[in-house]
C-alpha cells in the first residue's frame, strides 16, 4: 500500500468512521503485525489474539493519531510494543509461558522434533528473561529480535534518540551474555 | 524462526471481528460539537456561576467605553482617533470575560459537580470560549455602531476595524490556548497583548493609523472574513483536541 492510499484510508476512518477503509487498512498490516506477535508467542492462537488486541487498540485511538508526528506503521509498532510488554508482564502470561506443554505449541513442519523442541524451549527462556527487564529495554529487544527493526526505526517507534537505543541494546546484550556465561 | 500464518479465511474473519468490535465513530466537527453542547447542557447553564465575572467585565468595559467616547467627542481627527481607539480597545471585553471566568473556574471547588457525566471541564471551557467570543463580538459591534452614531462618523469602517481587531485577538487567544498548557501563561500572554496594544495606541497613534490605512476600506470586510475563517479553523482543532487528547 502506498503512502497516499494509506493517508486517504486513515482520513476516511478519522472523519467518517468508515468501516470499509478500516478493513482495508487492517488487512494491509495484519500479516506483518501477526508475524511480530507470533515470533514472541510461538503460538497461532495467542498471536491471533494479540494481533486482534493491537489493531483494536489502534482503531479505538485512531482519532488521536497525528500523521505529522509519526508514520502509521511506526505508530502501530509502538502500540504493539506496549501491548506485548503488558502481556508478558502479567503473571497469567508468564505462568502460561513456563507451563505450556510442547504439544500445544504450533511449530513449523520443517526440522526434526528435537530441533523444534529446542527452538520452543529457547524462545520460552528468552521470553522469561526479557520479561524481567525494564519496559523500555523490553521494547527495544522485542522490536530488534522479533520485529527485525533497525535502530533508527526503533528510535522512531519509541521516540528515543538513536544513540540511546544503541547504547541500551548493546549494554543489555552484554549483560545477558555475561549471565549466560556464568550459568 | 519461521512463522505459521493463519489461512486467508481466518485472517478475513479476524479483520472483520476487529472492525466490528472497534465500533468506529465519526469525528465530531465544530458544528456538531456546538450543537450537542447547547442541546445537552442548555444555554442557560453555560454561564452558571459566572454572573459576577460578567458584571465586573461589563462595568470595567462600560466605564472605559464611556470615557473613550467622551474624550473622542471633543478631539480633532475624529475618524482617525476613533479607528485607532477601537482597534486597540475592542479586545478588552473579551480579555476580561475570558481571563476572569478561567480564573474563577480554576479557583472554584464546586466546578466538577456542575458537570454532567457526558462532559469534562475542558469540554465546557471550550464551549464557553466560543460563547464568550460571540458575546464579545455582539457587545463590541454595538459599541462601534454607537460610537459612530454618537460622533456622527461612518459606521461600516469603524465596525470593520473593530471586528478585525477582535478577530485578530481571538485568533491569538485560541493559538495561545493550543500552544500553552498553563492557564496562567495563556492569561499572561493575552494581558501583555491587550495592555501593549492600549498603551501603544496612546503613545504612537500615528503608527496605528498608518497601519490601519494600509488596508483599503473596501478590503476590511475581506480581512474580517479571512480572520473569521482562520479563527474557526483553529477553534475546530481546539475542539478536536478537547474531545480526543488527554489534556490540553
Amino acid at each position: 500500500m502506498n503512502d497516499q492510499k494509506e493517508a486517504f484510508l486513515i482520513r476516511r476512518i478519522q472523519r467518517q468512521g468508515d468501516r470499509q477503509a478500516a478493513e482495508e487498512l487492517v488487512s494491509a498490516y495484519y500479516r506483518e503485525i501477526y508475524a511480530f506477535a507470533y515470533r514472541q508467542t510461538g503460538d497461532v492462537d495467542a498471536a491471533m489474539d494479540l494481533t486482534q488486541e493491537i489493531f483494536l487498540a489502534a482503531l479505538q485511538s485512531i482519532q488521536r493519531y497525528d500523521p505529522k508526528r509519526a508514520g502509521f506503521r511506526t505508530w502501530l509498532y509502538r502500540i504493539a510494543s506496549h501491548k506485548l510488554t503488558d502481556l508478558f508482564r502479567s503473571p497469567a502470561s508468564r505462568l502460561r509461558q513456563s507451563t505450556i506443554p510442547i504439544e500445544e505449541l504450533s511449530l513449523p513442519d520443517d526440522g526434526s522434533p528435537e530441533e523444534q523442541w529446542l527452538e520452543a524451549d529457547q524462545l520460552r527462556q528468552i521470553q522469561l528473561r526479557i520479561a524481567d527487564l525494564p519496559d523500555e529495554i523490553q521494547s527495544i529487544l522485542r522490536l530488534r529480535f522479533y520485529g527485525e527493526a533497525g535502530f533508527r526505526q526503533i528510535a522512531e517507534i519509541l521516540a528515543l534518540p538513536e544513540g540511546t537505543v544503541k547504547t541500551k541494546y548493546y549494554t543489555t546484550i552484554r549483560m545477558l551474555r555475561e549471565e549466560a556465561n556464568r550459568q | 524462526m519461521s512463522v505459521i500464518y493463519p489461512s486467508d479465511k481466518q485472517i478475513q474473519a479476524s479483520v472483520q471481528n476487529i472492525c466490528e468490535k472497534a465500533s468506529l465513530t465519526r469525528r465530531p466537527n465544530l458544528i456538531s460539537f456546538l450543537r450537542d453542547m447547547s442541546r445537552n447542557l442548555g444555554l442557560r447553564q453555560i454561564f452558571t456561576g459566572t454572573w459576577d465575572v460578567i458584571l465586573i467585565s461589563c462595568m470595567l468595559f462600560g466605564l472605559a467605553a464611556v470615557i473613550g467616547a467622551l474624550d473622542l467627542r471633543h478631539s480633532v481627527h475624529q475618524l482617525q482617533k476613533a479607528s485607532v481607539f477601537l482597534f486597540a480597545f475592542s479586545p478588552v471585553f473579551l480579555f476580561l470575560l475570558f481571563s476572569l471566568s478561567l480564573w474563577k473556574e480554576v479557583e472554584g471547588t464546586s466546578y466538577p459537580i456542575k458537570m454532567t457525566c457526558l462532559y469534562t471541564a475542558r469540554h465546557l471551557i471550550a464551549f464557553r470560549v466560543f460563547c464568550i467570543t460571540c458575546c464579545s463580538f455582539a457587545v463590541v459591534g454595538l459599541y462601534a455602531l454607537f460610537l459612530s452614531a454618537f460622533l456622527g462618523l461612518p459606521g461600516l469602517p469603524l465596525l470593520c476595524v473593530s471586528l478585525s481587531s477582535l478577530f485578530l485577538y481571538s485568533l491569538l487567544q485560541i493559538q495561545t490556548v493550543l500552544s500553552v498548557r498553563s492557564n496562567l501563561t495563556v492569561c499572561g500572554v493575552l494581558a501583555v497583548w491587550v495592555f501593549g496594544n492600549c498603551v501603544g495606541s496612546q503613545l504612537w497613534p500615528e503608527i496605528y493609523w498608518e497601519l490601519l490605512q494600509a488596508v483599503p476600506a473596501a478590503a476590511w470586510v475581506l480581512v474580517d472574513l479571512l480572520l473569521a475563517l482562520m479563527f474557526c479553523n483553529r477553534y475546530g482543532i481546539y475542539v478536536r483536541r478537547v474531545c480526543y487528547a488527554e489534556g490540553l
